[in-house]
């Protein structure tokens, strides 16, 4: 055949190649000689490497035996660090040397701050040569020589005699460790950039912006800093090819917008996001502020993320917001921005009736909305959050395609609200939370039936039901996440899934799905026994993913069996899985979640005959992966 | 208002022009070099694929345009276009490639998730089955190969 996977043109497959991942990409590698030629230099372009593959990776980088004749360091655009232990510095360091082509660098972020605390520990600095007697004592951080390892860079740095906290030496350390990297990578335009090191109080905290490569177009910057619009400006000024700026930050300076004199306007960034992990939620309105005030209308992206809940404000804050950081976002971006998440942002009714005055009879550009407040969740939301999720979805009712909501009715019913999501033609990815004043519950299939266009739904609504429906109707509903519900029985499990033939991933999270034989058997020594019914006509892949995680209604005992039983329609994919034994967690612990101990999994007592499931993971552990089962 | 294509096959097909205009390559020709009744002739697309495109095109006569790159990305195939691309697998790879010449990037989108959801989290062994593929490495190879590149596996 002389049209195939492998033949397609680079450019066309790099699009399939958007959807894969780096084991898909192992996995075409050897399915054939001429795959393998062809794929290998795709498998090298993006690099993630993972925890104790150092060595592995370091000595594939630097070798010669591709068929493209170069060494495959030099395929690589993209890598991904999860560690600079000091045991595999020395690989890293050939890493870096034999990539460099990288355009992007990313890090994660917990376990690379680990890294650097062991490489800024005493022990580490002892077990380092001495440097020669007349190095400057503590080494600038600006100057340091520009063909140096990371080893030697470290080593230039003299271990203080007295260390007040680790903190000040982790930051000299991750500093001349990152200006090697930088150096060693004269390329990168991304950066994702943990920046835990440089923490508050610190006397002398180096402006690591000024050693940014100024090239950079796409920055991810996850800090402990004191985040403040000078900062901003600065990275502004200093990368003025910036398209998308994500700030992760702990601190943030108080409300202060009088204390930046002039806002010079950016023409370039599309999209901006602050996350921000603590304290009041308020001093985040003024970045919203910020991102009106600074950014032209070529921004297609605003994400406001407050992870802590808001508070209440006082009055005169309340003022501050509504009268001068509203205005100045909306009035700037209300018609253009395709994306928006704010959470837990409070205010939600103030910023979408203005929103809705600025847009009206000019219309919106939304594709994404992500508006979420958890004290709504929690039922203690006010009248402030009411109407607000109707505003949402009729303002953007043309364009829309994915929305993440907090539902909180008071008097209309569900359905008007489902029968609004009806009318957006465009959406295909539905997340509802929904805390019901009056305590009722989500009728799903009514829903469904309202909404046909929708593929993905997540649910989080404590209570769930069913709702009637006629017997024929039938939804093309591809992926459904359920959390935190309780109140469904698995009758009524298997009955939704009989109207959603084409489902591909069920996934059930800290919820408690109950059997009627449960009832019965609450006074039998045998545990419940949960079967659900996969019907799916016509695929051989029932169900791609399916993560369980139990609930009981009692504690279990040691030592217990809990049974699971799912089953599809057809007689030959009949497969069973049992899971005996439950290791229970401490008592305050059991409603939560309860773990399936991993003996489990290596001992006998799981069984699997037959599996069109390709992928089963209980709580954290895989137990099937491509639809082989990992025992 | 209607455009004619000439297939590689030589095959004449009368289309509406917005239909036709779905495809980028067509749409800046017929800008170039106005009405006329002269056929456009297509010479890397044969009849069985051109007819195919054709009826894609008009299926999606409606859809909104967007050039948002991500937008496309991500959003999931709908049940008319996964019917639609239920065809042998040279059918398809032929569909990419008219797709990708003649401009149209939303059927391009298409043809490609298609294709990656016959690799997604398959094993090798699968894929050759899917792909129909023979399997030439020795066993010492592919143990080679997967020792060589042992860094990108999963766990």
């Amino acid at each position: 055949m002389d049209r195939c996977l492998a033949t397609l043109p680079n450019e066309i497959f790099s699009l399939i190649n958007q959807h894969l991942s780096q084991d898909d990409r192992l996995t075409l590698c050897y399915v054939c000689r001429a795959w393998h030629n062809r794929f290998l230099p795709i498998l090298y372009r993006h690099v993630t490497l993972q925890a104790n593959r150092a060595d592995t990776l370091a000595i594939a980088l630097t070798s010669c035996n591709s068929p493209t004749l170069q060494p495959l360091g030099h395929l690589v655009r993209s890598l991904t660090l999860s560690t600079a232990d000091p045991i595999c510095l020395e690989h890293l360091e050939m890493i870096s040397k034999a990539c460099p082509f990288t355009t992007a660098l990313a890090f994660d972020s917990q376990t690379f701050y680990a890294s650097m605390e062991r490489l800024a520990s005493k022990r580490y600095f002892d077990s380092l040569l001495k440097v020669p007697n007349d190095s400057p004592a503590l080494v600038n951080d600006d100057d340091l020589d520009s063909s140096l390892s990371y080893i030697e860079a470290i080593q230039q740095l003299k271990f203080p005699d007295t260390v007040k906290g680790p903190m000040p030496m982790t930051n000299h350390v991750a500093l001349a460790f990152f200006k090697v990297m930088f150096r060693l990578f004269p390329r990168l335009t991304t950066l994702d950039f943990p920046l835990y090191y440089l923490m508050f109080g610190v006397p002398r905290v180096p402006l690591f912006v000024d050693f940014l490569p100024d090239r950079l177009t796409d920055l991810t910057l996850k800090c402990r800093l004191d985040l403040s619009f000078p900062l901003v400006e600065s990275i502004h000024d200093h990368c003025p090819l910036l398209e998308s700026l994500s700030l992760t930050c702990r601190f943030m300076k108080d409300i202060y917008i009088d204390t930046l004199s002039v806002i010079v306007m950016n023409h370039r960034l599309k999209s901006i996001a602050i996350i921000f992990d603590s304290t009041d939620g308020l001093s985040l309105w003024s970045w919203v502020w910020y991102a009106g005030k600074k950014y032209g209308q070529q921004l297609e992206a605003a994400h406001f993320n407050n992870a802590n809940l808001f508070y209440t404000p006082a009055p005169e804050q309340a003022a501050l917001v509504r009268h001068t950081f509203i205005p100045a976002f909306v009035q700037q971006h209300a018609t253009t921005l395709r994306t928006l998440e704010m959470k837990n942002m409070a205010y939600s009714q103030e910023f979408w009736m203005q929103m809705e005055m600025q847009t009206k009879g000019r219309g919106t550009n939304f594709r994404t909305i992500d508006c979420w407040d958890d004290e709504i969740l929690q039922g203690q939301g006010d009248e402030d959050s009411l109407g607000v999720t109707d505003k949402i979805a009729t303002m953007a009712k043309v364009s829309i395609q994915r929305l993440c909501l907090n539902v909180c009715l008071m008097d209309s019913p569900f359905s008007d609200f489902a029968r609004l999501l009806g009318q957006c033609p465009r959406l295909n990815t539905l997340h509802l939370a929904y805390a019901s004043l009056k305590y009722s519950s989500i009728p799903l299939l009514h829903l469904l039936q309202a909404c046909p266009q929708i593929q993905h739904l997540s649910l989080d609504c404590r209570t769930l039901a069913l709702g009637k429906v006629p017997p024929e109707f039938c939804h093309r509903l591809v992926s459904l996440d359920l959390m935190y519900t309780v109140h469904l029985t698995s009758a009524e499990l298997n009955c939704m899934l009989l109207f959603t033939p084409w489902l591909e991933s069920l996934k059930i999270t800290d919820s408690c799905i109950t059997t009627y034989s449960e009832i019965d058997q609450l006074n039998s020594s045998s545990p419940p026994i949960f079967r659900w019914s996969l019907p799916n006509p016509g695929s051989n892949d029932s169900i791609d993913s399916l993560s369980l995680r139990f609930s009981p209604k009692r504690s279990p005992t040691a030592g217990s069996m809990q049974k699971v039983s799912i089953t599809t329609t057809f007689a030959d994919k009949t497969w069973a899985v049992r899971v005996s034994q439950i290791t229970p967690l401490p008592q305050q612990k059991w409603l939560e979640q309860c773990h399936l101990g991993t003996q489990v999994i290596s001992g006998t007592s799981f069984e699997l005959e037959c599996n069109p499931i390709r992928f089963l993971e209980f709580n954290k552990t895989v137990l099937i992966r491509k639809g082989l089962a990992l025992l | 208002m209607s455009v004619r294509l000439l297939s590689s096959d030589s095959e004449d097909f009368t289309v509406a022009k917005e239909v036709a205009e779905r495809s980028m390559l067509i749409k800046n020709m017929l800008e170039d070099v106005g009405d006329n009744d002269n056929p456009i002739p297509l010479p890397n697309v044969t009849a069985k694929i051109l007819r195919k495109v054709i009826e894609w095109c008009e299926h999606h006569l409606g859809d909104p345009v967007t050039n948002d790159e991500n937008e496309r990305r991500n959003t999931e195939i709908d049940e008319w276009d996964q019917k639609f691309m239920e065809v042998d697998q040279e059918t398809l790879f032929d569909i990419i490639l008219a797709a990708n010449y003649l401009d149209i990037k939303p059927l391009l989108d298409v043809g490609c998730k298609t294709v990656a959801n016959m690799i997604k989290g398959k094993t090798a062994e699968e894929i050759r089955k899917i792909f129909n593929i023979v399997n030439d490495l020795t066993p010492e190879e592919e143990a080679q190969i997967r020792k060589e590149n042992e860094w990108a596996e999963d766990r």
